[in-house]
């Protein structure tokens, strides 16, 4: 098994996409209003990342895949259901809080303590994965500072595909200025990959890999160590709603050449 | 007092800084004057002495080599940590840009520092006699708008492109410093640029 890898996805819980958001004081700092009850989705992005290191897992017999997510028990739970049911994997669930707004080195700190501390894992053959930015906090920076953590400076963000070579080597596509791709080669594991949104279909839902799953996904959230994380100097001055902008002008009588003109006029200004 | 860096790179020719690059020069030169601070600015380059001109006046550090010609974490990353401790910087500044957006968290957490990334806008508040640099920044996908600071130093922020001008002012006379720092390589090696067909159907 000379291509075996171990593959850790990091991956938080975004509400879903289709809820309005409002933000709200907590005690903790800003949240959003009803925020344990939104449905809540795995992050697109990290998502991606779980689909490939499933194909990559698959392709290299004798790889293991963990997924490691930051969350409510209750909130991981809910998520799981549907997760469970798409590739297999072996949860790896830390109770914190949920959204965007805690500080992400703390955030980072107990994500990377927690992998070190993966009972067979086998760090030489780490491929550390993870969406490059999150659809909460989108910063871009908890898989960075966690890869620093666990020492790998092989690291690589917006990655839309990685070929594994015979040897261990890997090409590498990360996206870059102007609809292009950096193309990089490196020697072997361990490395870190921060995922765009690759180039896999998301998988059907198989219910007997989401039994197989949940097999070991229900004891692992009884078992979840809680994380304490720290606002580590980070303060909130405001949080709101963007502003709405709208200049409305009613207007009659002009001919489609006339439009056309003005707003030629008006994106020209801008 | 605050500490000032601005950190840009070279564009992929190698010849001019990047336009984001200029942005955050820009944002650096407003913020330095708001808190009556230092700024120096550094650059990431294969060969730094002709992409000084053209700069503001402030002290210039450089960590130039053929090792940072590609963009690439642990070179990148190396450069850029050496390039802070040589200019014991406070707040620094880089444009979020592929090449820093890969290394800059990183760096922050080497320097026992902490980073926001995709900073719309810079302000300084005055509280009380204290000035204090408040950053705004979108979440949920720019579909909240949050105003955050930091006690942490060093603070790093990355800055949108586009949301400030260009740096285009006077003539910088001011000698770039060299900064010595060993560049490995390392085992990742940029094979080059794949860029899509002018014609291809994305649909």
């Amino acid at each position: 098994m000379p291509n075996a890898l171990n593959i850790v996805v990091c991956a938080g819980i975004s509400p879903d996409p289709l809820q309005t958001l409002e933000p709200t004081s907590t005690p903790t700092g800003p949240g959003l209003k009803n925020e344990m009850v939104l449905p809540a989705v795995l992050d697109p992005w990290a998502a991606s990342a779980l689909y490939e290191a499933a194909a990559l897992a698959a392709k290299n017999p004798g790889s293991k895949l963990w997924l490691v997510s930051l969350g409510p028990k209750a909130k991981l739970q809910q998520v799981m259901m549907t997760i469970a049911q798409k590739v297999l994997f072996e949860l790896v669930p830390i109770d914190g809080p949920i959204g965007g707004f805690p500080d992400a080195h703390s955030t980072a700190a107990a994500i990377a303590e927690t992998i070190a501390a993966l009972p067979g894992i086998d760090r030489a053959k780490l491929l550390l994965f993870g969406g490059w930015e999150s659809a909460t906090r989108g910063a871009g920076v908890t898989l960075q500072i966690v890869g620093e953590r666990l020492g790998i400076t092989d690291q690589f963000y917006g990655v839309d595909q990685i070929d594994l070579r015979d040897g261990g080597s890997f090409e590498v596509l990360e996206r870059i200025e102007g609809g292009r791709h950096q193309v990089s080669v490196c020697a072997g594991t361990p490395a870190v990959l921060g995922w765009a949104t690759g180039n896999l279909a998301e998988p059907r839902n198989n219910p007997q890999v989401g039994m197989s799953n949940m097999r070991t996904i229900m004891p692992a959230l009884q078992k979840a160590k809680q994380a304490t994380i720290a606002a580590n100097g980070l303060r909130y001055v405001s949080v709101s709603l963007p502003k709405q902008q709208r200049t409305t002008r009613v207007v009659k009588d002009l001919t489609p050449d006339q439009i056309a003109a003005e707003l030629v006029e008006w994106i020209g200004a801008e | 007092m605050e500490t000032i860096l601005v950190l840009t790179h070279a564009d992929e020719t190698g010849a001019t800084l990047t336009k984001a690059s200029l942005e955050a020069i820009t944002a650096g030169q407003q913020l330095a004057t708001g808190l009556s601070a230092q700024l120096t600015i550094g650059i990431v380059s294969s060969d730094a002495t002709h992409l000084s001109k053209g700069l503001p006046s402030a002290r210039l550090l450089a960590v130039s080599g053929e090792a940072i010609a590609q963009p690439r974490y642990a070179t990148d990353a190396a450069a850029c940590e050496a390039i802070c401790r040589a200019a014991a910087a406070t707040i620094v500044l880089a444009p979020s840009s592929s090449r820093f957006a890969r290394v800059s968290a990183g760096v922050a957490h080497r320097l026992n520092g902490s980073i926001d990334t995709h900073i719309t806008n810079l302000n300084v508040a005055a509280i009380g006699d204290t000035a204090t640099i408040e950053a705004t920044r979108w979440f949920y996908r720019q579909r909240i708008e949050a105003v955050l600071t930091r006690d942490a130093r060093p603070w790093f922020m990355l800055l949108d492109t586009g949301t400030n001008e260009p740096f285009a002012g006077v003539m910088n006379t001011t000698a770039v410093e060299e900064v010595k720092v060993e560049l490995h390589v390392g085992r990742t090696t940029v094979v080059g640029i794949r860029a899509p067909k002018q014609d291809e159907q994305t649909i």
